[in-house]
């Protein structure tokens, strides 16, 4: 199995390689007198493939065992924070800020608080104190607009 | 600058200047204070708020904000023994024993003073120093811009954790994600996708928060939060520090005052690398070197002085030439241009007043934070026991509602996600951040100058016959190669010994 170096290796090669035939399509050609748009893309993907490959030999010569980044349950923390995150922002854009926020507060607040004493009433305040706080802040005092969603 | 004394007084003392500079030196301290949270953190958060306010204002926020957080990151490292950032990690060396010897309250108030000093005079020596480099910058060609933009870049990969590869592959991620938009002379469409929230190029504000902020506190919560340490307020007794002390330590605070002023002035470097500078060479010069890591008045100061040092050091460079001391200052340039301030030589000549301001802002911060650390140190341990599970959906809230507030687009909330996962990945990869968010905001100024000199010359070679430039370019490939070369010497010596 391959180590997490070297996935990351392989992986920034992958992203030269990607870049790199973008780069070439470039209208503007590349000379000696003038290097044009391509230059610093072009610079871009060779570092990243020149270190995708340092970074994948270091790896494999390196000996010893790997710590784990997050681990099963980590992933499925972070794929579960993903997706509220992604329901907040369908949440901004239908229900608006002010709906969906304090529903977002609640929620991340709970899964962070998890084992650990936080009491429901004190998330449900915490979550709407904040709510009006960041609104009265961005909207009231600087002038900026917030979404309002596209329901109400 | 004298002469624009009349305008900084003007808005050093409004009411609404004056409540933004203590509130940003507050939350500053906050941000500081709380391990995993940074002052540069701060002012990526609050970067979006400002770009509806004046200039003025704007810049006081900001430049309170880095200031708080830049004196702040001591407490974590004398209560916990965790440095709220990279700045204050030879602070930990000497003052979390000092703590659990019962002596916190002296070990903070070292911090306290220290990071007054240190940030004081650093822009008082700014302010003066800085016209002076950019009326010698007007030499400057872009041969020089583009090699200086070089070296600030491989600097920060030299001093980054992790091996070399690491550093330069986060730099190429950054100066890819320049990249993105038309491209500056040319103006060719360059991954774009034909998306048209792309033809402007990446946010900056979108593509930091995502990668510095949210990933985070994503990474954060997968791998469970750790719970901090207690804190004995106990030993909070009183300050506990005379005349007499800060007397006696004058060399010392001399010493390390030069180291971070300097570190802070070359381009890429900053507090993180003049901590760790200072405490050795504070510890090498002194009588007593093994008193030090035990607990050693000597040890805090130098950290604590020569990391608030670089704030005014790192200003130099970035109002002179318009090149960043360090990555919060990269941020800064960014912001100034969101109102219309290109920063560089020109910069003295055009708003002047603006620039002097900075700095007097940073000085007075410097006094406010002293205040507000001297008032609230018994409340140093109660910002510590902040529960991740309120601060972080705050954070989260205010990361994605300033994306919105970027251009008012949901899209943009969207992108933020996109790069909270890049964020995640390149801590999977141990990837560092800082080359990244150098690369990608100095890589426009970067590709701006070298068309520039292409243009003028038609050749490379001038980068290196111009003597300024050709130095520059090869500090930049030696700091490419330093680990390399280090490690050539100390193969040869250890093969000479053996002989």
């Amino acid at each position: 199995m391959l180590k997490r170096d070297q996935i990351i290796g392989l992986g920034l090669i992958v992203l030269g390689v990607i870049f790199g035939i973008m780069t070439s399509r470039f209208p503007v050609a590349f000379t000696p007198e003038y290097p044009g748009p391509k230059a610093v893309p072009g610079l871009a993907v060779i570092g990243l493939i020149v270190c995708g490959l340092g970074i994948f030999i270091e790896s494999t010569r390196k000996q010893g065992e790997e710590k784990a980044f997050f681990g099963k349950e980590g992933w499925k923390k972070v794929i579960i924070s993903f997706v509220v995150l992604i329901l907040y922002i369908l949440g901004m854009k239908y229900l608006g800020y002010m709906i969906s926020t304090p529903i977002l507060l609640y929620v991340v607040a709970t899964m962070f608080a998890k084992g650990q004493t936080a009491r429901v009433w004190a998330k449900i305040l915490y979550s709407i104190i904040l709510t009006v706080l960041v609104y009265l802040v961005y909207v009231q005092l600087f002038g900026l607009a917030l979404p309002r969603g596209v329901i109400f | 600058m004298i002469a624009n004394f009349h305008f900084i007084a003007s808005q050093l003392i409004m009411p609404l200047n004056i409540l933004l500079l203590v509130i940003g030196n507050a939350i500053g301290i906050i941000f500081g204070a709380i391990p995993g949270l940074s002052g540069t953190l701060a002012v990526i958060l609050f970067m979006p708020l400002t770009y509806s306010m004046e200039t003025g204002p704007a810049i006081i926020l900001l430049i309170s904000l880095w200031v708080g957080g830049c004196s702040g990151a001591f407490i974590g490292s004398t209560l916990l023994g965790i440095p709220g950032s990279p700045s204050a990690v030879a602070t930990c060396f000497d003052a979390y024993p000092m703590t659990k010897a019962g002596k916190a309250g002296k070990a903070l108030a070292i911090g306290m003073i220290a990071s007054f000093i240190g940030t004081f005079f650093s822009a008082i020596f700014g302010a003066l120093l800085s016209k002076i480099v950019a009326d010698l910058a007007f030499k400057l060609g872009p041969w020089e811009y583009f090699s200086l933009c070089m070296v600030a870049i491989t600097m920060v990969i030299a001093i980054s954790k992790g091996n070399m590869f690491k550093g330069l592959a986060s730099a190429s991620i950054g100066l890819l994600f320049a990249s993105v938009g038309f491209s500056p002379i040319d103006a060719v469409q360059r991954f774009t996708f034909g998306n048209v929230y792309l033809y402007g190029g990446l946010s900056m504000i979108v593509v930091l928060i995502g990668i510095f902020g949210l990933s985070k506190i994503m990474v954060e919560y997968g791998q469970g939060f750790s719970p901090l340490p207690a804190v004995d307020t106990k030993s909070i007794k009183g300050l506990g520090i005379s005349l007499r002390e800060i007397r006696e330590s004058w060399k010392n605070i001399l010493r390390s005052f030069g180291i971070g002023l300097g570190i802070g002035f070359l381009p890429g470097m900053g507090a993180g690398l003049s901590n760790l500078v200072a405490y050795s060479s504070c510890k090498n010069a002194s009588k007593t070197p093994e008193k030090f890591g035990t607990g050693h008045p000597e040890g805090i100061w130098a950290s604590e002085i020569s990391n608030n040092a670089a704030v005014g050091g790192s200003m130099i460079p970035m109002a002179a030439l318009g090149i960043p001391g360090d990555s919060t200052t990269a941020l800064l340039i960014g912001a100034l241009t969101v109102h219309g301030l290109e920063m560089g030589p020109m910069v003295f000549k055009n708003s002047g007043d603006v620039v002097y301001m900075m700095f007097a802002t940073v000085a007075v911060s410097a006094i406010v934070v002293l205040a507000l650390q001297a008032m609230g140190v018994r409340t140093f341990p109660k910002i510590l026991k902040i529960p991740y599970h309120y601060m972080y959906p705050a954070l989260i809230v205010i990361s994605l509602v300033s994306a919105y507030i970027d251009s008012n687009s949901i899209y943009k909330c969207g992108m933020m996600l996109v790069f909270a996962l890049v964020g995640i990945l390149m801590s999977l990869g141990n990837l560092p951040v800082a080359p990244l968010i150098l690369a990608f905001i100095l890589g426009p100024t970067l590709e701006n100058n070298m068309l520039k000199a292409f243009q003028y010359t038609g050749t490379f070679t001038t980068f290196f016959t111009r003597p300024i430039s050709g130095i520059l370019l090869i500090l930049a490939i030696g700091s490419i190669f330093s680990p390399l070369l280090r490690m050539l010497v100390k193969k040869i010596k250890t093969s000479r010994q053996e002989i």
